[in-house]
């Protein structure tokens, strides 16, 4: 389960807004209420809300962000290429049929 | 006159006989010439008739012949044959044909010139001469000869257009509408149209490149402003499949990344609708690489999905402790290390709640067994790389190690740290996991002794080894032969080999087997008894030489027990076993006790046949008091029988002087000396 969804709440909520957040579940009745209280003591727990916080969240900005410089680094080889005298590139004849 | 009227009639006759034969050509004459006389109208009808069918006749005729001129590519000709026809036929159809033809030579003509304009190199005329002649006929064969002369002209753009009007049926029409859209800008359409040519000709191939190079450029440029990324991905990927076809690496390695960051842009949106199951897809599409957030997302995905499905608990296992032991994401846990570790421990037993789940399965199973493996082997490398600063501090497991191609740096790692093992058991078992022969070493600690034999007979003998994988490969070998041994499998021998070296490199594994031997019951001490003189003779070490010497003790007197052995024998092997192992006290001791026996019997004999100073001489020379004692025991029990006997008193007293002086010369201060001096005063002088 993932207590973040079924208390619908940010990564960074405090734990007075955890509390909030139970109140207002068990309002809406999405959850049941041994859910609900569920979630709410995986995240008052420190140890256990980092385990669900490592669980349930992904952060590939710093991943993107290398991945995007690599491709700045090789695309400068490209660049290299262009300056290659495009128009002199002439047809072949390699598939015409003889007759 | 009557001549003249027999003329005609006869003439009339043949006229009307050749009428009713069908012969209406010659029919026709002789009616002329009869109704030039006659003038009769039954005659002019008959002409018209005659007249009428000798038109057909000779049309279709001249049909015929406009068919052959066509067969003969004779054109001209045949159009006059069926112009003929249709005058004498005055059939619409003819006429049609004569247009169709008359269309068809014009074309002909046209083509023709547009050859003779293609030939002088004059495509831009022979290209308007084919458009011409597409123009009247709408052939494809033509469209495509106009496309391609524009091509060669130079006119792409146009080219580019009547190509779009085709269907490219053969090789040279995608070539050139390839290269017509190259030229036009087109470069990713361009090398679609090209994907069908295969062909290993060196300027098509150099060709294909520079255009891809040029594709991806474009593709470069616009990639990022595209709002539509799976547009991208797709693109992206076609792109690489592409490069891939034609080994470009530089393009292979820039496509590939930008494959990844679309995935991962991808993933970021199925991630929030926990679409686990498409994010495993694009993680096993995508290329390895080290990087701590994709090593999570491997980890959690694989995690989400083993709650419902077993077979995902294995690729978990494969990320999940690499994961919670990696410094860089358990930094993310906390600052502070005792709760990291917490956090850690919490992780893993998650993980071995999610294993419980599926207990029954068999990837549980072996799941079980690998999380405990690992477990320690993180904890030992850890151990290490905190004492060491080698540059490298990433702890992974073996598995990971080796997809990510970490399996030689760890390696160095644990030999540079090799004083940190416990002992060279450790260190070799350790790097043992991360050693070529890693997975066979997964399935003997898993107990799978058989798939370990199996994996590493894969091993290629002429690979370069290490002393990890050596160790592997000897310590399977060694379990399996001792399994072949059990199940009293012939040749078992052979698997040992190699166990003198491994119990060099690793004397623990030799002490623990030399102490389950001197556990052993008599029937696998009598096993295992040419396995451990096999052993002893290629390392006497003095664990082995003493399990060695130890069975051949045991199993000697187990021989001797079921009279398979006299004392003799026994007593031989026994000190063989005393030599292999001189502080073997229980061979020192059955050693002792054969020799005592074998004096004492000796005695007896002697004294049997009245031997009597050779028998004193014999136990007087003997290392053993028990042999004296037992000496002694013998001249008790002859002096009780010459007591007893009916020898008169002379011969008793010659027998007990005999038996007094034999004794003496033995022990004088015996008691049983004492007892035949008695018995001989008793009796006297």
């Amino acid at each position: 389960m993932n207590p973040f969804k079924i208390l619908n709440i940010k990564r960074d909520a405090s734990n007075k807004e955890i509390i909030c957040a139970a109140a207002i579940a068990m309002r809406d009745r999405q959850y049941s209420a041994k859910e609900i209280a569920q979630a709410q003591k995986m995240l008052l727990d420190p140890v256990s809300r980092a385990c669900h916080e490592f669980l349930h969240f992904i952060d590939l900005a710093d991943t993107k962000k290398n991945l995007i410089q690599k491709i700045t680094e090789k695309s400068k080889y490209l660049c290299r290429l262009e300056t290659s005298d495009f128009n002199q590139l002439k047809y072949l004849t390699i598939f015409e049929k003889k007759s | 006159m009557a001549k003249k009227k027999n003329k005609i009639d006869t003439a009339l006759k043949r006229a009307e006989k050749l009428f009713k034969t069908g012969n209406f050509l010659l029919a026709e004459k002789n009616f002329e010439k009869v109704q030039k006389k006659l003038n009769s109208n039954t005659i002019a009808e008959k002409l018209e008739i005659c007249r009428k069918e000798t038109r057909i006749i000779k049309g279709k005729d001249l049909i015929k012949q406009g068919h052959k001129a066509v067969e003969k590519d004779n054109l001209p000709e045949a159009i006059l044959c069926f112009q003929s026809a249709e005058k004498l036929l005055n059939d619409p159809l003819l006429s049609g044909k004569v247009n169709d033809l008359q269309y068809k030579l014009t074309e002909y003509k046209i083509d023709a010139e547009a050859q003779e304009a293609e030939a002088s190199c004059d495509y831009t005329k022979a290209s308007d001469l084919y458009a011409r002649a597409w123009g009247k006929n709408s052939s494809q064969d033509l469209l495509l000869k106009s496309a391609v002369c524009l091509v060669k002209a130079g006119n792409y753009l146009q080219a580019a257009e009547l190509f779009d009007k085709s269907d490219l049926p053969d090789d040279n029409a995608l070539y050139f509408c390839g290269f017509a859209l190259a030229k036009t800008g087109n470069h990713y359409e361009a090398l679609k149209r090209w994907e069908k040519l295969d062909t290993p000709d060196k300027l098509f191939i150099e060709q294909k490149r520079l255009i891809l190079s040029l594709a991806c450029s474009e593709f470069y440029s616009n990639f990022k402003k595209d709002p539509d990324i799976n547009a991208v991905h797709h693109k992206a990927n076609d792109l690489l499949a592409l490069a891939n076809t034609l080994d470009y690496t530089e393009l292979i390695v820039m496509l590939e990344e930008i494959c990844t960051y679309c995935k991962l842009v991808l993933i970021e949106t199925l991630w929030e609708q926990e679409e686990f199951a498409d994010i495993a897809d694009f993680l096993l599409q995508m290329v390895h690489f080290n990087d701590p957030a994709i090593l999570a997302l491997n980890a959690k995905t694989y995690f989400h999905l083993s709650r419902e499905l077993s077979n995902f608990i294995e690729p978990m296992m494969a990320y999940w402790l690499t994961a919670i032991y990696s410094n860089e994401i358990s930094a993310g846990f906390s600052d502070n290390p005792d709760k990291r570790e917490k956090i850690q421990q919490r992780l893993i037993h998650f993980s071995e709640e999610r294993i419980n789940r599926h207990q029954n399965s068999q990837s549980a199973r072996y799941a079980t067994h690998y999380l405990t493996i690992e477990k320690k082997l993180l904890n030992d490398l850890s151990t290490v790389l905190q004492k060491h600063d080698q540059g490298f501090n990433q702890t992974c497991t073996p598995r990971y190690a080796a997809l990510f191609g970490f399996s030689n740096t760890i390696l160095e790692l644990i030999k540079l740290s090799k004083n940190d093992f416990k002992d060279s058991e450790h260190y070799l078992e350790t790097g043992g996991y991360y050693s070529r022969a890693g997975e066979g070493l997964y399935a003997l600690k898993t107990g799978n002794v058989k798939k370990a034999q199996a994996l590493v007979e894969t091993i290629e003998s002429n690979s370069p080894k290490d002393e990890f994988t050596d160790y592997v490969v000897r310590l399977i070998q060694f379990e399996f032969g001792q399994a072949a041994l059990e199940n009293n499998e012939k040749g078992y021998l052979q698997y040992f080999a190699l166990t003198p070296k491994l119990f060099e490199s690793a004397p623990t594994i030799e002490k623990r087997f030399s102490d389950k031997i001197l556990q052993y019951g008599d029937k696998q001490l009598l096993s295992h008894e040419k396995l451990l003189i096999f052993l002893n003779k290629e390392r006497p070490s003095d664990p082995i030489s003493e399990a060695c010497s130890f069975a051949m003790t045991q199993s000697a007197i187990i021989k001797y027990n079921q009279k398979k052995m006299n004392d003799k024998q026994l007593k031989t092997v026994i000190e063989k076993a005393i030599r292999i192992y001189p502080d073997n006290d229980f061979a020192l001791h059955t050693l002792e006790r054969t020799a005592i026996d074998l004096e004492t019997e000796i005695i007896l004999k002697a004294m049997d046949k009245h031997k009597l100073m050779k028998a004193a001489r014999l136990a007087r020379q003997s290392a053993y008091p028990e042999v004296c004692d037992r000496y002694f025991e013998f001249g008790e029990q002859m002096l009780e029988q010459i007591s007893a006997s009916d020898l008169d008193l002379i011969d008793q007293k010659i027998y007990l002087s005999d038996l007094l002086k034999a004794g003496m010369s033995v022990d004088p201060y015996h008691p049983v000396i004492d007892s035949i001096n008695e018995k001989l005063q008793f009796l006297g002088d």
